[in-house]
């Protein structure tokens, strides 16, 4: 066995909790391993400070200890019984809650986006129309406007040939 | 069955009496333990008495194959943590120096629990020099150290108390055990340093 897995059987070796077998394993790695004396030589050291602090005799209990208990168990008991169940209900209504509070957000979420696909479905016939009504009026506009540069068209050249044949007949009144 | 668990049985029926004798047969134990964690011995059955009424309102819940022990010094040792924070008198390191005869008293491997050969004053002193080493170690560390030297729980049982694996407890042992040495090799050298002056 390794100095590491020794080592760590020091502890068990110092409460003489070990196997006969393991205990001459560690012994025979103790005469020769320094570093594991060192460690048994700590613990054996801390437990002597732990046992010195332990000279004083702690306090005794008094002969009614038990019956302060029960006294400080009634003096508690009414707060006990009375925050208790409070307690318990505030306990289990926190993941109620946020239980609650998931489904109403799931709910108002499905809700908010069938209105709004509704929504769309219903506008977009109007915006197509208002699209043809648009190109419509475009072109009823647009012919409007052709006819009316057509019109003018004729006009200004009507006018234009007029000028024209005008002098013409002048000299010839004149002549 | 053990006559704790008889007892468990009845009080989680609502005998009254069943936890009297509870209360009477583990009482000097918690005192103990209490007195080593809080060294005020006017603090004690006050700190037990809490010890006792939380056991009392948590009994219900206690499973019959638990270790009852295990429960009861894990419930006493976070009462004396809330008693310790609240007072927040924590880790003082204190400059005391050791002599050659407390040293040697120390070191002097073997049992030491009833030192019939020293005087009272000497006692005293010698407890009061191992209590202001012992100052030094965080509380979580003290109490390891107090359940495994005075109150002899094995390894196996300290995995009980504290929840924790054999090699979390060893490894806590450890930097616990190696701690106070330095603080007591620490002292000795200043100690030594005054003899020579």
């Amino acid at each position: 066995m390794s100095h590491q897995n020794l080592k760590g059987w020091l502890e068990e070796y110092a409460e003489n909790s070990l196997s006969a077998e393991m205990t001459q394993d560690l012994e025979q790695h103790l005469a020769m391993c320094r570093d594991c004396q060192e460690q048994l030589r700590t613990i054996r050291l801390t437990a002597n400070i732990l046992r010195a602090s332990s000279l004083a005799e702690a306090p005794a209990p008094a002969a009614g200890f038990a019956l302060s208990v029960f006294l400080a168990i009634e003096q508690q008991r009414e707060n006990y019984f009375f925050w208790s169940p409070l307690r318990l209900v505030a306990l289990k209504a926190v993941p109620l809650m946020t239980v609650l509070a998931i489904a109403l957000g799931f709910l108002a979420y499905t809700q908010i986006t069938s209105e709004l696909n509704a929504q769309q479905l219903t506008e977009e016939p109007l915006l197509e129309t208002s699209l043809e009504l648009s190109s419509k009026w475009g072109q009823e506009a647009a012919a409007v406007f052709s006819e009316q540069i057509s019109q003018d068209k004729e006009q200004v050249v009507s006018t234009l040939l007029e000028a024209e044949t005008l002098p013409q007949e002048v000299g010839k009144e004149s002549k | 069955m053990t006559v704790d668990k008889e007892l468990i049985q009845r009080c989680q029926q609502g005998d009254q009496a069943a936890f009297e004798l509870l209360v009477k047969k583990h009482e000097r134990r918690v005192f103990g333990l209490v007195y080593q964690m809080v060294r005020q011995p006017s603090e004690v059955e006050d700190i037990a008495q809490e010890v006792f009424t939380k056991i009392y309102f948590s009994l219900p819940q206690f499973r019959i194959e638990a270790s009852f022990e295990a429960w009861l010094y894990r419930i006493t040792v976070n009462q004396c943590y809330d008693y310790l924070r609240k007072r927040k008198r924590e880790a003082q390191v204190t400059e005391s120096d050791l002599s050659d005869e407390e040293a040697a008293f120390f070191e002097r491997f073997g049992s030491i629990t009833q030192p019939r050969h020293l005087d009272i004053s000497k006692r005293l002193e010698i407890r009061q020099t191992a209590e202001r080493l012992l100052s030094v170690l965080p509380p979580k560390d003290r109490s390891l150290l107090i359940l495994k030297e005075i109150e002899d729980l094995s390894i196996e049982e300290l995995t009980h108390v504290f929840k924790s694996s054999a090699s979390a407890i060893k490894l806590r042992l450890f930097r616990a055990r190696n701690q106070l040495k330095a603080v007591y090799e620490k002292n000795r050298k200043r100690e030594k340093g005054k003899q020579r002056v």
